[in-house]
């Protein structure tokens, strides 16, 4: 899960959107896993939350006047960092066993 | 089923696992879901998708989520727990190794204990405490366990006293791990302090948010268990509460050369009575009530004369003392406070010693022994701090023990008196009294004195004095109450004193 929300997040980022809250996250990654569902509550801020702790993801609130603007709850985005996206690219190439000691474990999934 | 109603679900969901959280997850957690149940709205609203479907979505994600959430918030534990830790001085881990080793102090013995107790169903369950090896265990264990739950309290107080913190409950704190350690020195009734002080704290730390609520409930609900458990351990029974109800009519027996026969029990033993007692009045009595001690031997027989020492028989009456002294301390006199006072009948001070009231419906204004009667009385004082007067008397017919509360550097003393009552050659008889446990079950005790007396104007006196042999008088007891532990204290009040030497300080005054 970890490594489609940052293959997600990163996604939307090549498309000009490099910030995403969570639902946007959850539709990017069920629209690019052809899925029919989308990621339950659970599992989406479960490994948002675990993806922030270890550095992968960074996160900020929305400006509350904004939210309150638009007459919504405060959307709290998410960016990849550099960490993230290295991460990434090393759980893309199919990582060598040294490097897997030393790879996260938010990315051990 | 409707989107609004799978929505509150998922809110209600979450409240209720990001609860005992910090405050910054739950809210975060809890806005995040709020705005992605209004993005999946407004989805829903813009794809023309069904309220009906919406609903079914959300709770689709809702169930399958619920595993990651709970581990979530397992993780999110963790961490609000170590940065707990990380904030911790090392007096509170001292207080809390302490509350730990405690804990299983107190399991250990309590395990041994119902293990020990389930595998002897018909045995009293105090008397294993003491039976090797498992006693040794029990005690070792409990003992250990209390003492080490008293030093965490009392380190605990300390560290509240200091400021800024609370210094009230820390002074209680103190108080009750004084208390508690006071108990291990046999000092029973001190040690009602601990569960009353921990209960406070508990709830205090609970406020402080320290402890979760739930726990301090359940620590606090234990308290009053404690209080029983050290009530029924004074009591030697199983319960720390017991009704009992006893109404009976006794007829005197016969017995020559006196005119008035006054029937009561040894526990209501009058001592001097130099103002009347009102009659249909309440006395509170010492009560003679316990489980007799098979190997000590057999009560006497109902009706059986008790053996007389004498000259001939001096040092088997001696023994014979001894034993039945022994006996009297094992069968765990309780509720020894003052009843019957030296000078009025009226309701002790110590009312709230026992709970016990015996309604003596006596019928007499006054009781008096006969002119001429030798009386030789001594009552045996207790020095302070207890200052508990006992009043058990002693004819030469046989042997009755003083018991009273013995405090922590007080001592009892267990007194020869001499009976006030004539005759005192008569008089004995088994009987069952209620207990605490029960109405008359299973409870052998105390000896039925047959004392003379003058009932000077009593209607009983009316009705028997013509013959001068026989009345009869009715004894109703009540028995109700809770019996705590501090007034259930002389069941192990030593009878040993008998062959001790007493201290210098604790000589007995007599009175003539």
């Amino acid at each position: 899960m970890e490594v489609s929300i940052l293959e997600a997040s990163v996604e939307l980022a090549r498309r000009a959107i490099p910030e995403a809250h969570g639902y946007l996250l959850a539709k990017e990654i069920r629209d690019g896993e052809g899925a029919r569902r989308l990621t339950a509550y659970g599992t989406l801020y479960k490994a948002l939350d675990r993806l922030e702790r270890v550095g992968y993801l960074a996160s900020r609130w929305e400006d509350p006047m904004v939210a309150a603007t638009s007459s919504r709850p405060r959307r709290r985005f998410y960016r990849t960092t550099n960490v993230g996206k290295t991460a990434l690219e090393t759980a893309r190439r199919g990582v060598p066993e040294a490097s897997a000691r030393r790879r996260p474990a938010a990315l051990q999934t | 089923m409707n989107s609004s109603f799978a929505s509150g679900l998922v809110r209600r969901w979450v409240a209720v696992f990001t609860r005992g959280l910090p405050a910054e997850v739950r809210f975060a957690r809890s806005a995040e879901i709020d705005s992605d149940l209004w993005s999946q709205h407004e989805e829903a609203g813009s794809t023309g998708r069904s309220d009906r479907a919406l609903a079914v979505q959300i709770l689709v994600r809702l169930v399958l989520g619920t595993a990651a959430d709970l581990t979530w918030r397992l993780e999110r534990g963790r961490l609000a727990d170590r940065s707990m830790e990380r904030s911790t001085t090392m007096s509170m881990r001292i207080v809390a190794l302490l509350a730990i080793v405690g804990g299983l102090g107190l399991t250990i013995g309590v395990a041994v204990f119902a293990v020990t107790f389930l595998a002897n169903p018909d045995a009293n369950p105090w008397v294993l405490v003491n039976d090797q090896p498992y006693g040794a265990v029990i005690n070792v264990s409990g003992s250990a366990g209390l003492v080490a739950v008293c030093l965490s309290l009392g380190w605990l107080g300390l560290v509240l006293l200091n400021p800024p913190r609370e210094s009230s409950i820390g002074l209680v704190a103190i108080v009750g791990a004084v208390g508690g350690l006071l108990g291990q020195v046999r000092a029973y009734a001190a040690m009602d302090l601990l569960p009353a002080a921990s209960a406070v704290v508990v709830l205090y730390l609970a406020r402080s948010h320290v402890v979760h609520w739930s726990l301090a409930l359940i620590h606090v609900a234990s308290a009053p268990g404690l209080v029983l458990l050290l009530a029924a351990y004074s009591n030697h029974a199983l319960l720390g509460i017991g009704v009992g109800v006893q109404t009976r009519t006794q007829a005197a027996k016969n017995v020559p050369g006196t005119q008035i026969v006054n029937v009561e029990r040894a526990e209501i033993v009058i001592m001097d009575r130099s103002q009347p007692p009102k009659a249909g009045s309440f006395s509170v009595s010492t009560r003679l009530a316990a489980i007799p001690t098979t190997s000590l031997g057999p009560l006497p027989r109902r009706g059986a004369p008790w053996p007389r020492p004498n000259s001939r028989r001096k040092k088997l009456g001696w023994s014979q003392r001894t034993t039945w002294a022994l006996a009297a301390r094992d069968l765990g006199y309780v509720s020894a406070g003052t009843c019957a006072s030296r000078s009025s009948f009226a309701v002790s001070s110590w009312a709230w010693n026992c709970f016990f009231a015996i309604r003596a419906r006596i019928g007499s204004p006054t009781l008096k022994n006969p002119p001429g009667s030798p009386s030789k009385a001594a009552i045996t004082f207790v020095p302070p701090p207890s200052a508990t007067k006992v009043l058990l008397s002693l004819n030469e017919n046989g042997l009755s023990v003083v018991c009273t509360n013995r405090w922590l550097l007080s001592c009892s003393i267990t007194s020869k008196v001499e009976s006030t009552f004539r005759p005192r050659n008569l008089a004995r008889d088994v009987m069952r009294v209620p207990t605490l446990t029960g109405v008359s079950d299973g409870v052998d005790s105390s000896t039925m004195e047959f004392h003379s007396g003058v009932l000077v104007g009593s209607s009983m006196y009316l009705n028997t004095s013509a013959t001068g042999r026989l009345m009869c008088t009715e004894i109703s007891n009540f028995t109700i109450g809770i019996q705590p532990p501090w007034c259930c204290l002389p069941g192990r009040a030593s009878a040993f004193s008998v062959l001790r030497p007493l201290p210098a300080h604790c000589k007995q005054p007599t009175v003539a």
